[in-house]
């Protein structure tokens, strides 16, 4: 016959509560877990610098569409340009000048020379090719000049 | 049994936690402690390498070459405080930034500010309010030299933007922020001269053109560039005989492989490159950390009721000099010389009387408010640590020490024959000896050369503590 120890009954329910919670933590503690296995790091994708977008740092990419009409030059639209455009047709034979402009000024692009020198980090940037309502020139010589060039970010070292 | 319970329970609660924590590689994702673990990590880890939020911490970050830090801190330093003393030093300091971001209007924006608090006239009651102040609590105002440089930035912000009228102006105001200084070394700053030439030409006033560039030939007799900017100049104003001798100073220090053809077709890039650190004060009499010089005769700090006329002064930092050349494949490397030194710049640039009657009064009246006010305490107070620590604030507090920060040791230019298509171009730095600094090598792609008179101008800064920080 074995004798049968009693407990306060408030230490019993204590005890019997931390089991509980003791179960419910090891469930949580292992159930994500999944046998690690070490694989070797990728080598990073080396960066194409190709040149995507013409822009009037790098000139005008003969043949290439503007940008408003779905094409890749963001070379400032000037009337020069859109006689370019015209030789090139690359823009509708009907297309006047001014219906080209409006096309800009619907969309709310802001386009140089009146609007320059900002690299696109004015108030309507980023560039239009990552989605902003900036179309300035960007500035050679800096990241965005060649990443807008390219068409996409470069990463930070 | 039920003894036995709790400590097994709290054991394996422990359990079910450490395998989170305690291995080497990264923990499951997903696993909630896991999650809260690494972000408590990330708040508080020591890598998270903010800048200080102080005017010193933007300046430091921007020296080692941190610009989006260094630009958020001192952004948030001219919204906050624009009241501030030291505004003109945020705007001056943001006007720096933008341009390594090559933002032209923000350049415009800031030192535009920067210049209409630094140039306020301020009202008689005002100036004398002012002096009541200890030196480093007065408004900044800046020094000839700065104001210069200021003026040169935003000349060449707005010739960046293609408002050559405004931009006119701004050099003509460079030019004008420089009088003060003495005789025969006034008007010496060859870079706003080339800079302002080739504004000229871009305005087709070719024989203004022709004084500023006559005037980088006579600072500079060895400096090729120079001398083609006047032969052009000449040859479009028409003036033979000045654009055959200029050009036969160009033929003879030019190298073969980097020479532009007379007539300016040869398809070029512009590179304003700054390197080093400015100028910065500092008080005679103290030493390097601004501790007063126990030797020095001047110091009278102990007495409050005379006037401490210790002056600051500009002194060179000791920033490692570089050589800069610049080439794109199909060229030869083209150097570009320094053609300023920054700490000449300011130790030549005056100023110095109107510092010192500033000063002479400023203390006068100074000293009369805060002498009255020692008489007064002087009874109650005999703490002698008290005093001294005291009279160090007074110091402190009597010599402006205060300077646009951000400010480069040396201008280097260069014109680099450049295809007229998209070219990958590469900025080389080396030290005295001729040892490349492999930290400071950059590679600038898709640049393309344009004739003289509409070449594109790349500037580049090259952080000074870049080289260090590197390992380099």
């Amino acid at each position: 016959m074995t004798a049968r120890m009693t407990l306060p009954r408030g230490i019993a329910r204590s005890a019997r509560w931390t089991a509980l919670a003791s179960v419910a933590l090891l469930a949580v503690g292992c159930a994500h877990e999944k046998p690690h296995v070490s694989v070797p790091e990728a080598p990073p994708v080396p960066l194409t610098y190709t040149l995507v977008h013409c822009h009037d740092g790098t000139g005008h990419i003969a043949g290439s569409v503007p940008w408003i009409l779905g094409g890749t030059c963001c070379c400032t639209p000037t009337r020069e340009m859109f006689e370019v455009h015209r030789a090139e047709k690359t823009v509708p034979e009907d297309m006047t000048y001014e219906a080209y402009m409006a096309l800009y000024a619907g969309k709310g692009i802001q386009v140089g020379p009146a609007h320059s020198g900002c690299n696109n980090r004015c108030e309507f940037g980023p560039h239009v090719v990552f989605g902003g309502k900036c179309m300035a020139a960007p500035t050679p010589g800096t990241a965005n000049y060649e990443e807008v060039s390219i068409g996409h970010r470069i990463p930070a070292h | 049994m039920s003894f036995r319970i709790a400590p097994v329970a709290v054991l394996s609660a422990v359990l079910a936690v450490v395998p989170c924590t305690g291995r080497a590689d990264p923990p499951p994702r997903g696993s909630p402690f896991s999650e809260w673990f690494k972000s408590v990590q990330v708040k508080s880890g020591p890598s998270s390498g903010e800048l200080p939020h102080t005017l010193d911490g933007a300046v430091s970050g921007y020296l080692d070459g941190r610009v989006a830090d260094a630009e958020a801190v001192v952004k948030s330093l001219a919204t906050e405080k624009p009241k501030d003393e030291s505004y003109p030093l945020y705007q001056l300091t943001l006007g720096s930034i933008s341009l390594c971001q090559g933002d032209y209007q923000a350049v415009q924006r800031s030192l535009t500010a920067a210049l209409e608090r630094m140039g306020a006239k301020l009202s008689t009651t005002a100036t004398g309010l002012a002096f009541i102040n200890a030196e480093t609590k007065r408004p900044y105002r800046g020094f000839p030299y700065e104001k210069m440089l200021a003026h040169t930035y935003l000349g060449l912000a707005f010739m960046q933007q293609s408002r050559s009228e405004d931009a006119r102006i701004e050099f003509a105001q460079a030019r004008e922020a420089q009088r003060g200084s003495a005789a025969g070394q006034e008007d010496d700053f060859a870079t706003g001269h080339f800079l302002e030439g080739l504004n000229f030409l871009h305005r087709k006033e070719y024989n203004d053109a022709q004084v500023s560039f006559r005037k980088v030939t006579e600072l500079h007799k060895e400096w090729p560039l120079g001398w083609f900017a006047l032969c052009r100049a000449s040859d479009l104003a028409h003036d033979a005989g000045e654009a055959g001798e200029a050009w036969s100073h160009y033929e003879a220090l030019a190298p073969a492989g980097a020479r532009l053809a007379r007539d300016g077709s040869t398809p070029c890039v512009l590179f304003l490159v700054e390197s080093g650190r400015g100028p910065h004060r500092w008080a005679s009499g103290h030493d390097a950390q601004g501790a007063r010089d126990p030797k020095a005769g001047a110091s009278n700090s102990n007495d409050n009721s005379k006037v401490d006329l210790t002056l600051a002064e500009w002194k060179p930092t000791d920033s490692p000099e570089i050589r800069v050349s610049i080439a794109c494949s199909d060229t030869a490397k083209v150097e570009a010389p320094k053609l300023d030194d920054l700490y000449f710049q300011a130790s030549t640039s005056g100023g110095i009387v109107g510092e010192a009657t500033r000063k002479l009064v400023g203390g006068l009246i100074h000293s009369f408010f805060s002498g009255d006010k020692s008489s007064k305490d002087g009874s109650k107070n005999n703490d002698k640590n008290k005093d001294q620590s005291k009279d160090q604030n007074k110091d402190d507090e009597n010599v402006d020490l205060r300077s646009w920060g951000t400010t480069p040791g040396a201008l280097h230019l260069a014109a680099v024959p450049v295809p007229a298509v998209p070219t990958t171009i590469e900025t080389t730095c080396s030290d005295k000896s001729g040892n490349n600094i492999e930290s400071l090598r950059r590679v600038m792609r898709f640049l393309r050369g344009q004739p003289f008179e509409r070449a594109p101008i790349v500037y580049e800064r090259i952080p000074p503590n870049a080289a260090s920080r590197a390992g380099g």
